[in-house]
């Protein structure tokens, strides 16, 4: 009954709470002597030596390890966004096995990520080192993000910086947009899946003087799809029918001092109408409305001439609004102001020294009627400190420490470390640990139970604070040198909460979906995930890249309603192929990526239904993407495929004609099987 | 006789023509200074020199700040890459190799 179990707790409590004790006593010290470090990356120092900001896009394949970065960071490049259709943020992570997209269920197309085996809502999403689309606006937002609109994506494993916040407790991912600098003032994105799928994307990048002082980017996007698909016959879409409407404008002012002003705004529209088939008499539907209305501020002033000492300050405001209703009788309603301050002193005036002081606000204020309406705000407030020693070339050491203030659960320390290790040019070791915390939004952040007719029982409307540290290391053997573009690297992190919101499916109480706290189970209770990854990169021919890329996931959680500890809903392991051929001149580009995704443990409650889960878990099945670029000048055509194996989860909803039994939150799988698409990609740059 | 004559002139014409159409003994390769710099300066070069008619290889250094082009001297020759690389808003002078 307990199923395969794939490895045993690798480390025991005994050594999380050793580590835990080294990483608080090194992230003390420079406390006792000197403060220091920081990256700003995105606020500050990104034109030293050029307009252009991101220093590792555009070159090699569209996925790669980044061999700078202190912390494991896989980087999907401009190029790596190209590869597939990658309409929206979720979808460009199908090709990395480091983030496994799914569904949140069956109807409403809401999609979510994992990382390090534990939900998105553990990694904290950041727009250019700002924290963003956080509760409720979370859901739906991985589709809020066009990928045309992206220059490029980083994806940070493990605890890294404390500048941001503590939210961070599996990674962060960090995107970096299409900048007001580049130099096409025309960009324009259009493509059409089988579905009747179609998006379309513009930017603008303008720089409105000659001494380039001012620059500014607007981006456009709108998609929707115009037909209700039904491929498996259960009367229920595929996809929502859709309409997105997303404008951004973004702005960037780089003074004679090198003073640098960035600010911009952003607005979205997004409707979604899922569920049972239109022409049905009655059809049970899920009518989804989001509205997203924000704007920033961020400014780097240098206080010498050299810009090795100065003030960042960054200033962010969003106002989000969902209304979701679920049949007749469900509704979630709800609405989210959020208003972030960070303010930053750094110093860099010590060629091995660097330190970085600061001071954080994160203030929301939420409002949300589920039955009854609740209304709560959600402050931390927050000092912090990082400090870096570069020792030369090969060793870099950054330890961060922030103090928090929660008012629902007053103070706590946010204690992080970093290693970076380089004893050859052609090997990188590296290792980070350290402490996250953030306030549950239960609902927003398990949306997908919401697409039940189970009654929700618990604490669904109280916001605990999370609590989980996470440690891990990296070794990058770069084979035949740092620049022979072949690599192997492995990758170890575990993850263990001290306090989670848990959601169960307890197999006695069909009709039912429980939310309690890890703490409430006392002693027993426990929730860790260990994962292990193992990449490889070649380039076996010019212009023909291979890489391959492995993860298994141990992920456990007691859950009182269960019958064993194993996670549910979480692949035990994942495999991702790429292979990408570029003629000469890349004039013509053939993409491929196959995925096998492991089983999951399904719920106690989904065992046997219709006959399928009798071992307690899912399907192993594959995916297949291929996708053919054709570029003339200033104009690429692309054809491609997704999901070519056509594999579809059987039966992703339960009990469809059963009002009471009717679950349609149970998602493992792909819903919409094979889709083609084609689409076309115009750049027009300044001369 | 006659026949004959025609047959060897037509196959030395082919055999000429091919050694003068061997587009390998046709292709050059310069090396431009130039004032790119940036991400951004090797991105635009990339996308736009790429497409001149006769390029058959490019390759932009930064670090350098040079282009290498390899082209199809029966189509290109080195004043017109020049000039495309400077209505890009790039500086391109040949480099004495």
């Amino acid at each position: 009954m307990a199923g395969p179990r794939l490895f045993p707790y690798l480390c025991s409590d005994t050594m999380t709470r050793a580590f835990l004790t080294c990483a608080c006593a090194l992230a003390l010290l420079p406390f006792g002597s000197a403060l220091g470090q920081t990256d700003t990356t995105g606020i500050y120092g990104e034109r030293k030596d050029s307009l252009n900001s991101v220093v590792f896009t555009a070159q090699g394949p569209g996925n790669f390890l980044s061999r700078s970065k202190a912390v494991r960071t896989e980087v999907i490049s401009a190029a790596g966004l190209c590869k597939m259709a990658c309409c929206n943020l979720a979808e460009s992570f199908e090709n990395t096995a480091s983030v496994t997209v799914g569904y949140s269920d069956a109807v409403t197309g809401a999609r979510q990520i994992r990382l390090l085996g534990q939900s998105g809502i553990y990694t904290q999403l950041l727009d250019e080192n700002r924290p963003v689309l956080r509760g409720i606006a979370a859901p739906f937002g991985l589709s809020f993000i066009p990928g045309q609109w992206l220059e490029s994506i980083q994806i940070a494993k493990g605890v890294s910086s404390v500048l941001n916040g503590a939210e961070a407790m599996t990674g962060q991912i960090n995107m970096e947009h299409r900048k007001p600098t580049d130099e096409q003032p025309l960009f324009i994105q259009a493509s059409v899946m089988h579905d009747t799928k179609a998006d379309i994307n513009a930017a603008s990048s303008l720089q409105l003087d000659k001494t380039g002082r001012w620059s500014t980017v607007l981006l456009g996007h709108a998609d929707a799809n115009f037909m209700e698909m039904d491929r498996n016959g259960d009367g229920f879409m595929d996809d929502p029918r859709q309409r997105q409407l997303s404008l951004s404008n973004r702005w960037l002012y780089f003074g004679p001092d090198g003073t640098q002003v960035r600010f911009g705004v952003r607005a979205i529209w997004d409707y979604r109408k899922g569920g049972q088939l239109s022409g049905l008499v009655r059809p049970w539907q899920t009518d989804i409305h989001n509205r997203h209305y924000g704007g920033y501020v961020k400014a780097g002033i240098p206080l010498n001439e050299d810009n090795s000492t100065n003030f960042a300050a960054i200033a962010d405001y969003s106002y989000h609004d969902l209304q979701a209703g679920f049949g007749t009788d469900r509704r979630y309603d709800a609405g989210q102001h959020t208003a972030f301050l960070n303010l930053l002193y750094q110093n860099q005036s010590h060629e091995n020294h660097h330190f970085t002081l600061g001071i954080s606000e994160m203030l929301d204020h939420y409002r949300e009627a589920f039955g009854r309406t609740e209304t709560s705000t959600l402050s931390d407030l927050g000092v912090f400190g990082e400090y870096t020693f570069h020792g030369g070339e090969r060793f870099s050491a950054i330890v961060g420490l922030r103090g928090d203030w929660y008012n629902l659960s007053g103070f706590h320390a946010t204690p992080r470390l970093t290693l970076k290790w380089a004893p050859a040019p052609w090997l990188v070791l590296r290792a980070n640990g350290g402490r996250g915390l953030r306030y549950s939004i239960p609902l927003a952040d398990n949306f997908g139970v919401l697409s039940s007719s189970r009654q929700l029982a618990g604490d669904y409307l109280s916001h605990p604070l999370e609590d989980a540290w996470t440690y891990g290391a990296n070794a990058t053997w770069h084979i035949g040198g740092a620049d022979s573009g072949t690599y192997l690297s492995f990758d170890f992190f575990r993850t263990r909460f001290f306090e989670q919101m848990l959601v169960d499916y307890p197999a006695g109480e069909p009709e039912q979906i429980r939310f309690y706290t890890l703490s409430s189970l006392g002693e027993k209770g426990r929730s860790a995930t260990t994962n292990y990854q193992l990449d490889f990169g070649i380039e076996p021919l010019p212009r023909f890249t291979v890489t391959l890329t492995g993860r298994l996931t141990d992920a456990r959680q007691t859950l009182s309603g269960q019958s064993d500890d194993i996670k549910p809903m979480t692949s035990l392991y994942k495999g991702v192929l790429n292979l990408q051929y570029a003629t000469r001149l890349n004039k013509w580009i053939f993409d491929f990526t196959a995925a096998i995704n492991g089983p999951c443990r399904v719920w106690d409650v989904m065992r046997g239904y219709k006959g399928m889960y009798e071992n307690g878990y899912t399907d192993i099945y594959p995916l297949l993407y291929a996708q053919i670029t054709k570029r003339f000048r200033g104009v690429d055509i692309y054809i491609g495929g997704e999901n070519l194996t056509d594999f579809r989860q059987p039966d992703p909803i339960l009990h469809p004609d059963d009002t009471h039994r009717f679950d349609a939150s149970l998602v493992w799988g792909p819903l919409a099987g094979i889709r083609l698409y084609a689409g076309l990609r115009i750049t027009l740059w300044k001369i | 006789m006659k026949r004959n004559i025609f047959f060897g002139i037509l196959a030395l014409a082919l055999c000429l023509s091919a050694a003068a159409g061997n587009p390998k003994n046709r292709l050059c390769t310069v090396t431009y200074r130039s004032s790119v710099e940036c991400e951004q300066c090797r991105k635009k070069v990339e996308a736009n020199i790429a497409f001149e008619k006769g390029v058959r290889d490019l390759q932009v250094d930064l670090s350098a700040q040079t282009i290498r082009i390899t082209f199809d001297t029966a189509k290109t020759d080195t004043a017109t890459l020049g000039s495309a690389i400077r209505r890009l808003g790039y500086s391109a002078k040949v480099c004495e190799e």
